[in-house]
């Protein structure tokens, strides 16, 4: 299978090193500045581009991996759709309802393969806990800490209208796999903090099924902190849960400091990407299809339209 | 100065740590126990050494100084007959079910003579502490965030009727944090908006709790106090408040200074957590007999209990409307 990736940054590079376990072909990567630079560094055997058109146009591409800012999914979509190759956009599917609409008009219209990236339903912990029985659901807890993303090309995260905020580029992670777990949601009201360069979330869910949830989701931690992502579903019947605070199956001490890894075989990006692959070969959904990934888009929207009207919004409600 | 002190009522599941501690120390006298319940007040005398005294006048009449372990709904009365009584007290939490009646003991303390504790044992924990002088020496920056739970597992008994105890988790289990909170930040709580219901029990009471508030400067304060651990969870329940600042973050957790022990057989068989911080509990009564012997106010005063009865109040009506509702002392 022939991919081209558009985006030279973090994610494009989390996305390379699971393709390089698989047996496909990275034959293009377009990127507005200096995409040359990214195949190099990577040893690819693939053209550089620095426009997305041109890449499907020339590399008779199976499938486009759309690793860039959010604002620019949609017209990118629409450059796959043009060259009938199968897209797979990473979360979250566009900055609003209408570009997820956009987006689905087009792939449905030309009957290709869609996928949005929303990973953490591929993470061993997570699929591990959504298999686990708790009976009926009752209390739902995820929370995601992390440091302001300093990697975004152009500072895009700290524009809030290319990332749209905490709740619809992190939180989106939880609010998509709580969804999955436990069904749609009602109602969401939700606070938050903001400054220049930090930004930290709560929202409270309250399910269709009657369970109650959160997610608290933070840009505002010190660099010194690990990466924190912690999750409980309780139900009637039982609890799980897991935190990657006391996950530290491999650490390592060197004087520049500690290193903690949780290694897997195929970690949760590996098997999003095969699952992908997979989909387009054998011509069967995805998991997390068009559909799915706009739901999780309503569902940040209502989130950040809470933390703005300071009251609690009904979900299906937000439709634009 | 020899004081003596009683147990009034020893209805609540903490009793038994406040009369271990009245036991244990030289110097007071644990004069005696009552209970309207002679068979609760007699296992609780027999088990710490002290005399069940049925009438609780008499008891009152013989002591300085007393722990009410009662069910919130006679927090108000016993608080009224000690005061009468000139006898000082310290009370479980929450201060009162309702706001009106936490309130009206805030008068009568006002206008009494005695000495009126709110049992926060959390404001003694180490980690708390060292918490409160992070905050105030400005270690982490600016708060921007505080996120806490205090979750836990079905208490049963009179928690679980409304007439005794008022309510549910949001009752039993929003006070603790909230109280902590104000405590090491010195701003109090403005606005609550809640998700409670029923999921875990079939109870006649909530057992779902999570409250998103706002603090005076609009500070966002979110607080999971369910009971929603089950019953062969390996501990009680936690209880635990993180602050977001603008230069670091800081976490504690009250139950993380502990020691498994796995009892390899028998009825006792399986792992048990066994605590190695500061017992609270016998701080808080440490406290309190300090401020007795020194005519000062405990460590938490009716005055800063009546602030989370507040919080549950709003918490309750937050529910009934559905949306979020400014706290009103």
């Amino acid at each position: 299978m022939r991919i081209g990736i558009a985006g030279a940054g973090f994610m494009a590079e989390t996305h390379l090193a699971a393709y390089a376990e698989m047996d496909v072909e990275v034959v293009g990567v377009a990127a507005p500045s200096d995409p040359r630079r990214f195949v190099d560094e990577h040893g690819l055997d693939a053209t550089p581009y620095t426009d997305v058109a041109s890449m499907c146009a020339n590399e008779g591409i199976d499938a486009l991996d759309v690793c860039t800012p959010t604002h620019t999914h949609v017209d990118l979509v629409r450059c796959a759709v043009e060259a009938e190759a199968a897209v797979f956009v990473e979360k979250p599917i566009a900055s609003t309802l209408d570009g997820a609409r956009e987006i689905a008009d087009a792939v449905d219209r030309a009957e290709l393969t869609f996928m949005a990236g929303h990973v953490v339903r591929f993470f061993p912990e997570y699929a591990t806990a959504a298999e686990l029985e708790v009976g009926t659901p009752g209390v739902a807890r995820a929370r995601r800490l992390s440091p302001f993303p300093e990697w975004g090309s152009e500072d895009w995260f700290a524009d809030r209208e290319k990332s749209g905020g905490i709740f619809v580029d992190l939180a989106i992670h939880d609010l998509d796999y709580l969804r999955w777990c436990w069904g749609e949601v009602e109602r969401v009201f939700a606070r938050r903090h903001r400054e220049p360069r930090a930004e930290h979330g709560f929202v409270t869910l309250r399910f269709e099924c009657g369970a109650v949830g959160y997610v608290e989701a933070s840009w505002a931690q010190p660099e010194s902190r690990a990466f924190t992502s912690e999750l409980e579903l309780a139900g009637d019947a039982g609890l799980v849960e897991f935190s990657t605070e006391s996950d530290s199956p491999y650490r390592q001490w060197t004087d520049d400091g500690e290193l903690v890894e949780s290694p897997h075989a195929k970690g949760g990006y590996r098997r999003e990407l095969e699952h992908f692959v997979s989909c387009v070969e054998s011509g069967t959904d995805p998991a997390v299809g068009v559909r799915e990934a706009t739901e999780s888009l309503r569902l940040a929207l209502a989130a950040e339209r809470s933390a703005d009207r300071g009251r609690p919004i009904t979900v299906s409600e937000v439709v634009a | 100065m020899s004081l003596d002190v009683g147990v009034l009522s020893a209805a609540h599941v903490h009793t038994d740590g406040y009369a271990a501690e009245l036991s244990r120390r030289t110097d007071l006298s644990f004069v005696g126990v009552t209970d309207g319940d002679e068979r609760r007040g007699t296992t609780c005398a027999d088990r710490h050494g002290t005399e069940y005294v049925a009438d609780p006048d008499e008891l009152l009449g013989r002591i300085d100084a007393g722990v009410i372990c009662a069910p919130n709904a006679d927090h108000r009365a016993w608080i009224e007959r000690a005061a009468a009584a000139g006898v000082h007290v310290l009370c479980e939490k929450p201060l009162a079910p309702t706001l009106e009646e936490a309130r009206a003991i805030v008068e009568l303390w006002r206008e009494s003579e005695v000495n009126v504790g709110v049992a926060m044992p959390l404001r003694f924990s180490e980690a708390a502490t060292r918490a409160k002088r992070a905050l105030e020496d400005g270690e982490i920056g600016r708060i921007g965030a505080i996120s806490g739970t205090n979750r836990g597992k079905m208490p049963g008994g009179w928690f679980v009727d409304p007439e005794e105890a008022g309510g549910g988790a949001v009752m039993d289990h929003t006070v603790h944090i909230v109280d902590l909170v104000e405590h090491l930040t010195g701003r109090t709580v403005s606005e609550v908006y809640a998700e409670i219901d029923t999921r875990f029990h079939e109870i006649p009471v909530e057992d779902v709790n999570v409250l998103s508030m706002s603090l005076s400067d609009g500070t966002p304060f979110l607080l999971d106090g369910s009971w929603s651990k089950p019953e062969s969870w390996h501990t009680w329940g936690d209880a635990t408040v993180e602050f977001v600042g603008s230069e670091g973050a800081l976490a504690v957790d009250t139950t993380d200074q502990s020691v498994a022990h796995t009892v390899a057989s028998g009825p006792e068989a399986g792992v048990h957590t066994v605590s190695h911080a500061t017992d609270t509990s016998a701080a808080l009564i440490a406290d309190f007999v300090a401020s007795v012997r020194e005519d000062r106010d405990p460590m938490t005063t009716p005055e800063e209990g009546v602030r989370a009865v507040a919080v549950v109040e709003a918490a309750y009506e937050s529910a009934e409307r559905g949306e979020p509702v400014a706290v009103e002392l």
